[in-house]
């Protein structure tokens, strides 16, 4: 129910904050504690354990000694690291040029086709597939002598293709399959539904061209949206594990060509039980994605009219 | 080793003694098992009894090398050997190709050739107590670059990452027919005789008697040395929270389920639901030696024949050099991995271009050497002489009593000219 003015209040006018009674203060703190001790326990607790037990030998059963930048200092100086970052920005990287934008362009263009047409393709496109199961497929088409497209690319006239064998190319053969897959495109088609009408009318009556109303109306209006996308994109392309540890065996072959940095953290690290040093790993990748992220947030805001 | 150190296992060397298990067990199989499953001198495991000789042991298409008139692969058969029946089980016409390996059976290979002990020397005097020499040898280019003619050239092998670092995916292609050879193990063999995925369903679906179908051998060994790190068990630890009646109890259940009655009233009761003794004999290699049950006719004799029976007992008699873990103090600092060489094989079996095997293990030796200037073993330099020279006198006496010519022509160049002048 809408309250009344006060004195000396009008419409149009900003009311002044009112001093909340206690009780609406316990009951604001009470609402919002299961989600903060949640977050903290699970969220923030376990990050600032892994920083202090960085900076140990840690061990599952045994209480951990402190070893100071021991750990730090050990995968500064292997070059395997170096390389699973390197590999790690260039799947990132990759992988935002090839699959970020593709969604963009397929929801802007399924807003210009008529409504039933739109709903078939939004099926077809947007169905929700298990990763993992989809990613054992792709393993399977990828199969140099038996896969399906190793039969396409020959039977096209195409040489014989190594796809996960070949050390230079295996980044994009991993980041392919996503190229196809528009599922983000669903939150930019309802941020484009929210668009109102009748600033393209105008567009088109000021005599803007298809390709010009979407530069000027349509992705501005999506930015507050692909900014966050990206972000998330960003984080998620620096943290990628299942995609490369399921198609390329446990150690990103080939020659490490498909290793991220997770994937060093799984193996060889967890698994020779070296947990500091995985755990060390971790809080560099984190300092990495948080300083990307800050200078990256810095440089894109998210309002249009900034 | 990686599970002690971290605390996880509790000591149960009295209840080896208590249940005697030494007097129990085939002499060398004891010995096999008793070197694998100590840790400074204390045992954290009790086996199952099954064993399989693991480490080393190739599956083969019998009929194929009947059908083709090749030579049947022996135990102790070298890697020559090996690639000619690769070479002559290929036939593209027919989708098959002579065997199927997964990446990282390259280093697997070299291993076989002596390069886990050829290519560590000690080094005491340095923190971390060891080193890789892969370069003053030549020797191992030349195997890679064998290895890589019969891979990318000869196309005898197959190997594709998108086939996984496991044996799954290639088993079933040695089920489907499309590949003659491939490094599996005895349960791989035998296990499961009735379902459909089993090399038991296959030899049915063809009409060919199991034993005329498939053979085992040893993974070819290379210089005269066959590798023999070992058989596979799936042993029970405990808990170090748990007390010691608690341990007792743990390992008199687990004797009595596997080592004694409870052992034939399984298979009793396998024989009484399958009638067939495939799926008793399933499993037949135990640390006892025991081939026969009460209330179940036959042996595995019966189900598999006399030849593959004989071939895996025969397997499971390769000596077991000794063991690094049983002569050094458990290791409790981080471990530097071999993840730097590794990939180097990586690259070489998963590209078929012309390249330089030298300069790439080079590469691999030179990150390993960089990667391991931040570790730091927790042994002292004293305490590691003295485990060195008795491992060394040790592995000496063995490769000299069991491979002469190894010994002639690799381990004694490399021992008196890379290990005693470290450790003396």
């Amino acid at each position: 129910m809408q309250e009344p003015l006060l004195a000396g209040e009008s419409i149009g006018t900003a009311a002044p904050p009112r001093e909340l009674s206690r009780r609406s203060r316990i009951e604001r703190i009470l609402f919002v504690l299961p989600a903060f001790l949640f977050h903290l326990s699970w969220g923030w607790y376990p990050v600032i354990v892994a920083f202090y037990l960085s900076f140990t030998n840690s061990r599952l059963m045994k209480p951990p000694d402190f070893v100071g930048w021991d750990n730090y200092n050990r995968l500064w100086h292997d070059p395997l690291v170096a390389k699973a970052f390197q590999v790690t920005f260039t799947y990132a990287a990759l992988s935002i040029v090839l699959t970020f934008v593709m969604p963009i362009l397929v929801a802007i263009l399924l807003m210009e086709m008529p409504k039933h047409v739109m709903r078939w393709m939004m099926l077809l496109w947007f169905l929700p597939l298990s990763g993992i199961a989809s990613t054992i497929l792709w393993r399977y088409m990828y199969n140099t002598r038996y896969g399906l497209l190793q039969y396409v690319f020959t039977h096209l006239g195409f040489p014989e293709q190594r796809f996960l064998n070949d050390a230079r190319l295996v980044l994009f053969w991993l980041i392919f399959p996503g190229i196809l897959f528009f599922g983000p495109g669903l939150i930019y088609m309802a941020a484009l539904q929210s668009i109102p009408t009748s600033y393209y009318e105008a567009a088109e009556i000021e005599g803007a061209s298809f390709w010009r109303k979407i530069w000027t109306i349509s992705l501005p209006r999506l930015r507050p949206i692909i900014v966050m996308m990206l972000t998330f994109a960003i984080i998620g392309g620096l943290q990628e594990f299942s995609w490369p540890q399921i198609m390329t065996s446990p150690t990103g072959e080939p020659g490490g060509a498909a290793r991220t940095v997770v994937m060093f953290i799984y193996q060889p690290l967890w698994g020779m039980m070296r947990l500091g040093d995985a755990t060390a790993l971790a809080v560099m990748l984190f300092v990495v994605i948080m300083v990307i992220t800050i200078v990256y947030r810095t440089i894109f805001k998210e309002d249009p009219d900034v | 080793m990686n599970a002690f150190v971290q605390g996880m296992l509790a000591d149960i060397t009295p209840l080896i003694s208590k249940y005697k298990l030494q007097e129990r067990c085939l002499p060398h199989l004891w010995a096999n098992w008793s070197q694998n499953s100590q840790v400074d001198g204390k045992y954290f495991c009790y086996p199952l009894n099954e064993y399989s000789p693991d480490v080393g042991t190739m599956i083969y298409r019998k009929d194929l090398i009947a059908e083709k008139g090749l030579k049947e692969p022996q135990v102790g058969w070298s890697w020559e050997e090996a690639a000619e029946l690769f070479k002559g089980l290929t036939d593209s016409a027919a989708g098959i190709t002579g065997a199927g390996f997964p990446t990282w059976f390259l280093p697997y290979h070299m291993a076989f050739h002596g390069w886990d002990i050829l290519t560590q020397p000690p080094v005491p005097a340095q923190p971390w107590h060891w080193t890789r020499d892969i370069t003053s040898d030549p020797r191992w280019v030349e195997l890679a670059d064998n290895y890589r003619k019969v891979l990318h050239e000869d196309k005898a092998i197959l190997s594709d990452v998108a086939l996984g670092g496991g044996d799954e995916e290639y088993f079933k292609l040695f089920h489907a027919g499309q590949i003659a050879v491939g490094r599996f193990n005895y349960w791989s063999m035998f296990g499961r005789p009735t379902e459909p995925t089993s090399l038991s369903a296959m030899a049915d679906r063809v009409g060919t008697p199991y034993p005329d179908m498939f053979g085992a051998v040893s993974v070819p060994s290379g210089d005269g040395y066959q590798m023999g790190n070992g058989v596979m068990w799936g042993p029970v630890s405990y808990s170090p929270n748990q007390t010691a009646e608690q341990h007792d109890m743990g390992v008199s259940l687990v004797d009595w389920m596997f080592f004694d009655i409870g052992l034939d009233m399984t298979k009793a009761g396998i024989w009484e639901v399958a009638k067939d003794p495939r799926a008793v004999f399933s499993a037949f290699l135990y640390m006892t030696g025991k081939q026969g049950y009460e209330g179940v006719p036959g042996s595995a004799v019966d189900a598999w024949g006399q030849e593959l029976v004989d071939r895996w007992l025969e397997i499971g008699k390769i000596p077991v050099e000794p063991q690094r873990d049983v002569f050094f103090p458990a290791e409790q600092n981080p471990a530097p991995s071999n993840q730097a060489i590794d990939d180097q094989f990586s690259l070489m079996v998963s590209d078929p271009a012309a390249m330089d095997v030298a300069a790439m293990l080079k590469k691999g030796e030179d990150d390993w050497l960089a990667a391991v200037a931040g570790f730091a073993s927790s042994t002292s330099e004293a305490d590691f002489k003295a485990a060195a020279q008795e491992y060394f006198a040790a592995l000496d006496d063995f490769i000299k009593t069991n491979y002469s010519e190894f010994y002639a022509n690799r381990f004694k160049p490399f021992y008196e000219g890379k290990v005693l002048p470290n450790i003396s």
